[in-house]
């Protein structure tokens, strides 16, 4: 097998604010072609985790990305890079068309005409000030700036926050048409987990600094399954030694997720299916909190929604 | 992609952030000068044609008080001292002040006055480059644009070495061409008033007298003198914007005046309060007055002598180290 070529190697990475553990002791690969979800709840150390990836932070390990070290070598790397962050709010007194020749000033790798080819799909008149420009316009503009810089990665830190369902997906369906290809990496961090989760190619929880998971999306199916059982049945899957990783209760009965079971064995007791990412999500975090013996109240900050 | 295309696309993006203070704000304030000027020369000339005399300038001293005190002066003479034939007696031999050593001026009476337009823009300009120092690199992170600006290959010391240009080059060219403008337009008003004046020989005795050329020189000498002694200032503003979470100039000013305060109550001395205003009245190397107003290449050469200034540069240095390393490590309010 050919060894991949590596976009980010971390090991060991940690960080601190006071007492508080952002990243703790995390080592992880991402390789070329990817799109990787990096889920966590809020204050879970993804921005952090994001940030040391960009050098916008520093962090104790190694950190190589693209072969560059990030803190040191950031105006490198960042020819490289491309990032949208929902913090990275543009300036409201720059002009559109001023956005694209600064850009394009700037920036080795950006394709001026591809960028006035996505922004003439818009509405986005060149003359506004971007303080006029709606919040759904404005990630219109900040993708076709980023889209037309031919980066080997690119970072997006919630980028579809505070978007309306029309240009959430128009996000993702021009980020996939548009930009996607099997040189290039991307790195997504988002709460709407299931607007993503078919896009993705690998699947990371974080959770209190530490990852819990790290997979292809693919494989989710060997290692996890969702087992949905009557009342009756629960019992006897209980009875029969299995430990489900998360339970939730549904209408007539309850929809349990295990981990490292086989779904031939399940399937006595009921319907088994591959989790969805959200679910997932919740299983692995509530589990965490057992772990650690807080209980699920401690769920609350993670603002998922879960089917009941 | 060379390094002088991101700094011609950094200083264009200054540009289009400050328009208003570095464009807009210099026109306004010449259009209005101007405005003054022409009031000023309709209502005198009014008055000095009720009042049977025939020079049209001798309203001007009044209005722009003294500013035009060249043109009253010779007009005067004119009217003193008869035709044009004594004027030009009176004046020969003296040609147009090219000359760089600011002493051999043809114009005598021009001399003086025709600094006036650049005194006053570049004070115009001083304190909107003090305003632009104080936010520029507190103002992307108030408004969280910080992190734009940082997904795009630019380095922060490329960043802040774009501010210390703005701030010691394009603002001070900016001001440079205004009064230049202006200069222009005093000209043009005198030539005017001159012709109307019904003097033969005033029109050729105001183009031959002009001091514009020679005080423009004096003035490029003067601004270069005055980048490189303020440099330690510009570097201050600059540590200050970008270490100021709130406030910033409240921190760009209390610990000066803290430091001059403390210095005087232990020591009794004034070393310190002397030591800035050196730079806030922009007084050279060898005290005097504001350089603005001798203006000339020698103070170039005296700054580029002097020890105080090799000493501000080494300050700035490690001022604007400072100022790249916060930006880079410590850049969220």
């Amino acid at each position: 097998m050919i060894m991949e070529k590596l976009i980010i190697k971390a090991e060991s990475l940690n960080k601190s604010y006071g007492d508080f553990k952002a990243l703790d002791n995390v080592s992880f690969t991402v390789g070329a072609g990817k799109i990787v979800g990096l889920i966590g709840p809020n204050g879970a150390g993804k921005t952090t985790l994001l940030k040391s990836i960009l050098g916008l932070t520093a962090v104790d390990g190694a950190l190589e990305v693209l072969g560059l070290n990030p803190k040191t070598q950031r105006t490198d790397l960042i020819e490289q890079v491309s990032f949208i962050a929902d913090t990275a709010i543009l300036p409201r007194w720059l002009k559109v068309s001023q956005a694209v020749e600064y850009v394009s000033g700037v920036h080795p790798r950006f394709n001026r005409e591809k960028a006035q080819q996505f922004l003439n799909r818009t509405t986005i008149k060149p003359n506004s000030k971007i303080g006029q420009l709606s919040k759904g316009m404005i990630t219109q503009l900040h993708l076709a700036l980023v889209m037309a810089i031919d980066s080997q990665l690119l970072v997006l830190d919630e980028p579809t926050l505070g978007l309306d369902i029309v240009y959430r997906k128009q996000f993702y369906s021009s980020l996939l048409a548009d930009y996607f290809d099997e040189q290039k990496t991307i790195v997504i961090t988002t709460h709407q987990v299931e607007e993503v989760e078919n896009i993705l190619t690998d699947l990371m929880f974080i959770d209190r600094g530490q990852l819990v998971l790290n997979t292809p999306i693919d494989t989710i199916g060997e290692q996890f399954c969702e087992l949905v059982v009557t009342a009756a049945a629960k019992e006897a899957v209980r009875a029969a030694g299995f430990k489900p990783l998360y339970e939730q209760m549904r209408l007539g009965g309850a929809s349990l997720i295990f981990e490292g079971v086989s779904a031939a064995q399940l399937a006595v007791f009921g319907e088994v299916s591959v989790p969805s990412v959200a679910d997932l999500f919740v299983a692995k975090m509530s589990s965490g909190l057992d772990e650690a013996g807080r209980g699920e109240s401690g769920l609350g900050g993670s603002g998922r929604g879960v089917a009941l | 992609m060379s390094m002088s295309q991101k700094y011609i696309a950094s200083i264009k993006r200054e540009m289009w952030e400050h328009q208003g203070a570095f464009v807009k704000v210099p026109i306004i304030v010449m259009m209005v000068l101007a405005v003054v000027l022409i009031l000023g020369g309709v209502v005198g000339s009014h008055y000095a044609k009720l009042a049977q005399y025939d020079y049209a300038f001798s309203g001007h001293e009044q209005t722009e008080e003294g500013q035009d005190s060249r043109v009253f002066k010779y007009t005067v003479k004119i009217i003193d001292e008869g035709g044009d034939a004594d004027v030009e007696g009176l004046k020969e031999g003296e040609g147009l002040p090219l000359s760089l050593d600011g002493q051999g001026f043809g114009g005598q009476e021009f001399d003086g006055v025709s600094r006036v337009p650049f005194i006053v823009f570049d004070h115009l300009m001083a304190i909107v480059v003090f305003m632009y120092l104080l936010s520029c690199l507190y103002d992307d992170r108030k408004n969280n644009s910080i992190l734009f600006w940082k997904s795009l290959p630019v380095s922060e010391a490329q960043n802040v070495f774009t501010k210390v240009i703005m701030a010691t080059l394009v603002v001070p060219f900016i001001a440079w061409c205004a009064a230049l403008v202006f200069s222009v337009f005093l000209l043009l008003y005198a030539l005017l008033g001159a012709a109307l004046s019904s003097h033969e020989g005033a029109v050729g005795f105001v183009l031959r007298e002009q001091a514009i050329i020679g005080a423009a020189m004096q003035y490029v000498g003067t601004l270069l003198a005055t980048a490189l002694w303020l440099l330690p200032l510009v570097a201050w503003l600059l540590l200050v914007s970008a270490y100021a979470k709130s406030a910033v100039f409240l921190h760009a000013t209390l610990p000066l005046v803290g430091v001059i305060v403390v210095e005087s109550i232990v020591f009794g001395s004034n070393g310190f309060a002397r030591l800035f205003s050196s730079y806030v009245l922009n007084v050279g190397p060898n005290g005097g007055g504001n350089m603005m107003y001798d203006p000339g290449w020698w103070h170039l050469r005296d700054v580029l002598l002097s020890g105080q200034f090799w000493m501000g540069l080494a300050a700035s240095g490690g001022m604007l180290w400072g100022t790249i390393y916060l930006r880079e490590n410590r850049f969220e309010l």
